[in-house]
């Protein structure tokens, strides 16, 4: 199910810095995630994503950087701190070619997503209380596992 | 560090540094995708219009967004639909990148945007006001000559005085060195004066048919002259010959009035036509110079039926109520207190108990200033200016017209304020409206009504002619009541001319007063208020400090006199020089100076015998 442009407009965001939250990542990265997470319900466009991204970049909750992709990468941001930090650039300096842009969740993100998170869960609290939701919150730790990296291109 | 603070402290190093980077990065990547998807990042980065490293990093991460699709085997047709709509992309990356701008480019961003808006405003505002400037048209409703001709139009023709005058005047034998000799023979000079009677004598009695119609005409209850715009052909050239010009040529340069033709169907108030005005002079002249010579004869009846006759004239002369024909009717009285003045001084006796009192009833009867000053012809006058500028919307208020301006142009040029003149379309935006216009005018008059009504001690209070600098001083203000500044008339100057007569006025009351006493009583009295309440109602004021006017008796006579200008009671002493006589005749300065003497008004000229110093 397709969320509406204005729920999506509330939600996308806080779906991006939670994901964030795991570890580090990438937008190809993130649009799959979003969307399998989801089951296709925040799925989101590139031409959402990415200014969505800036946008939160803009407000210091996330920061982008360039990384060389290797196969390797894919292990190491399943640990979320990236290995090659000493080679990252930011968004701004030459990143190489076949370097992707990686975002990562600032401190004040961290604590925009607990702002957010307290937030939704009192919004379904609310619509549970007047039976517009039914399903039960799932325990942070459900969340986990679902989160793997994506295999990296051959 | 975080990527907002780098971006605004090494903006320019970072801006560089990418810019030379982005070619080595972007090309390959770009170059390895398929031809549909990298026209989408094409196209999405053109329409984002961002800045060279912006540009360069948005493709960078599209092209990697599209390279990670592509190895996943996903087709690029799917990967550029799922993209979504280009246009709405480019639009949302760009105003993303755009909050990614350093701080200084944020702020000159909004304020470039502010002046952008206001800018904006400003032109839809001269926009708006361009457009219905343009379309407005004035309500021309009021017709001023009808106000103006309102008291003459209710006379029956019996009643008017204007007939005779005309036909004393077209039948008057003057020629114009004795014209402008009328009125000026004095008394106070003996050498002169029975060289300059001899001369009134014989100007009086070449015309002595014309001396009676003006005493019919004075016997009249009003003037009755119909003024407009229509020359009056043979009073212009009788004009013509008696005072080198005709009065009934429009005001302002022959060029300007033939530039400027009238409105046919509703004459503009300024080019109302008031050709009577210098005969009216010229008959109370007559009439003063016949007194004179009735004085000095002795006939104290001429002297009398001359006084009433001009005073009556100055009477009349107030319909059309206009402010030059109020100046006109002061300067007549001013005939009427000088001569009586004479005549108590040097021959008292040829007038009658009952003339005496009489001509102080008669005189006591002209009022105060605000009784001879009337500012109804300039409230005509500025109405009707109103009315061809505005448009009208029904509740007083209006908007300035392009025929409005045009005609407050020519206004300016007729009026010889050329320099008032003010730019069409770009000063009319500031030109106050039609309310605010009004509004002003009736401040301005309100203030010089009071003015007549206050004493001239009393000139703390904010005077018209300040309230007109307040209007018209500043450069914008200048261009704001530019009407006012052509059409005010100069209010303080005309209140200290009447208060003068008006003062002047005063002294003759209690100069008759003082005669009369003496009569009765066999001596001038000791002080004035052995004149109250039998001779006089009241002691005046002196117009320069409001205290009882001040009078000395001397051994035969009595000296009756103002402090004058320099507000130091000199005892009554004559000025000894003409310089220091003007002085302190000027009873409006507001500088502080000393002379030595005072403004006398009985006796008109230093008397020895009377032991004055």
């Amino acid at each position: 199910m397709k969320i509406e442009r204005e729920l999506m407009r509330g939600a996308g965001p806080v779906a991006v810095l939670k994901l964030l939250n795991r570890r580090d990542m990438y937008g190809y990265e993130l649009v799959e995630a979003i969307t399998q997470r989801t089951e296709g319900a925040l799925a989101m466009g590139q031409s959402t994503l990415y200014p969505m991204l800036y946008n939160l970049e803009a407000q210091g909750f996330i920061e982008g950087y360039w990384q060389e992709a290797t196969d390797a990468d894919a292990a190491k941001n399943a640990d979320r701190a990236p290995a090659k930090r000493d080679a990252q650039t930011s968004s701004k300096s030459k990143p190489a070619s076949r370097d992707r842009k990686y975002y990562r969740l600032t401190d004040k993100g961290k604590k925009r997503l607990a702002d957010d998170s307290k937030q939704w869960e009192a919004v379904i609290r609310a619509m549970k209380a007047l039976g517009v939701a039914t399903l039960a919150l799932p325990r942070p730790s459900e969340t986990e596992p679902c989160l793997r990296p994506l295999p990296q291109p051959q | 560090m975080s990527s907002n603070d780098s971006a605004i402290t090494s903006e320019n190093a970072a801006k560089q540094a990418s810019d030379a980077g982005s070619a080595s990065r972007t090309s390959p990547s770009l170059a390895d995708l398929p031809a549909p998807l990298r026209d989408a990042i094409a196209a999405v980065c053109k329409r984002a219009r961002l800045w060279k490293h912006e540009r360069a990093d948005v493709e960078a991460e599209l092209a990697a967004h599209f390279h990670d699709g592509l190895a996943q085997g996903t087709a690029p047709d799917t990967l550029l639909a799922n993209f979504g709509d280009i246009k709405a992309a480019a639009k949302l990356i760009r105003r993303g990148k755009i909050r990614n701008r350093p701080l200084w480019w944020q702020l000159q961003r909004r304020i470039g945007q502010a002046i952008a808006a206001m800018l904006l405003v400003l032109v839809a505002f001269v926009a708006v006001h361009t457009v219905r400037f343009y379309i407005g048209t004035p309500t021309i409703a009021f017709r001023p000559v009808d106000e103006l001709n309102r008291e003459a139009h209710a006379l029956a023709e019996a009643d008017r005085a204007w007939p005779l005058y005309r036909k004393a005047v077209l039948g008057l034998d003057l020629t114009r060195a004795e014209v402008e000799r009328l009125g000026t023979a004095t008394w106070s000079d003996p050498a002169v004066l029975p060289g300059a009677l001899a001369q009134a004598e014989a100007v009086l009695s070449r015309n002595a048919a014309s001396i009676e119609l003006i005493h019919r005409g004075a016997s009249k209850q009003g003037l009755g002259i119909v003024v407009g715009i229509d020359n009056d052909a043979e009073l212009d050239a009788k004009s013509t010959m008696l005072l080198g010009y005709p009065p009934s040529i429009p005001p302002g340069t022959p060029a300007a009035a033939e530039a400027f033709p009238p409105d046919a169907q509703n004459p503009e108030a300024f080019l109302i036509l008031l050709p009577h005005l210098p005969h009216i002079r010229i008959a109370a002249r007559l009439l003063r110079d016949d007194a004179l010579v009735g004085a000095s004869k002795g006939d104290g009846a001429r002297v009398h039926r001359d006084l009433v006759s001009i005073l009556s004239i100055a009477r009349q002369n107030r319909s059309p109520d206009t402010l030059i024909s109020c100046l006109v009717s002061v300067a007549v009285v001013r005939l009427v207190t000088d001569l009586t003045m004479d005549v108590l001084e040097h021959a008292p006796a040829i007038l009658s108990d009952e003339q005496l009192t009489d001509l102080a009833h008669r005189l006591a009867a002209l009022g105060g200033p605000a009784d001879l000053i009337s500012l109804q012809g300039e409230r005509i006058g500025y109405r009707d200016a109103i009315q061809r500028l505005y448009t009208d919307d029904g509740q007083g208020d209006g908007r300035l017209t392009a025929a409005g301006v045009e005609y407050y142009n020519k206004l300016a040029m007729v009026t010889q304020n050329r320099e008032s003149q003010i730019a069409v379309a770009l000063a009319s935006p500031l030109v106050a409206g039609r309310r605010e216009m009004t509004n002003a005018f009736e401040s301005l008059f309100a203030r010089a009504e009071a003015g007549l009504r206050r004493p001239l001690w009393k000139s703390s209070e904010p005077s018209a002619d300040r309230y007109f600098l307040e209007l018209t001083e500043g450069k914008l203000t200048t261009i704001r009541y530019a009407l006012i500044s052509i059409l005010a008339p100069a209010f303080e100057r005309t209140r200290v001319k009447a208060l003068e007569a008006v003062a002047q006025r005063d002294a003759v009351l209690v100069a008759l007063a003082a005669e009369s006493f003496r009569r009765a009583q066999g001596t001038y009295p000791e002080t004035l208020d052995s004149l109250v309440p039998r001779f006089l109602p009241e002691i005046p004021a002196d117009p320069v400090d409001g205290m009882p006017l001040r009078y000395r008796r001397t051994a035969n006579s009595f000296i009756l006199y103002s402090i004058g200008a320099d507000r130091r009671d000199d005892a009554g002493r004559f000025p000894s020089t003409d310089a220091d006589a003007s002085r302190v005749r000027n009873i409006d300065h507001r500088g502080t100076f000393d002379a030595p003497c005072d403004l006398i008004y009985f006796p008109r000229r230093a008397n020895p015998v009377a032991g004055a110093n």
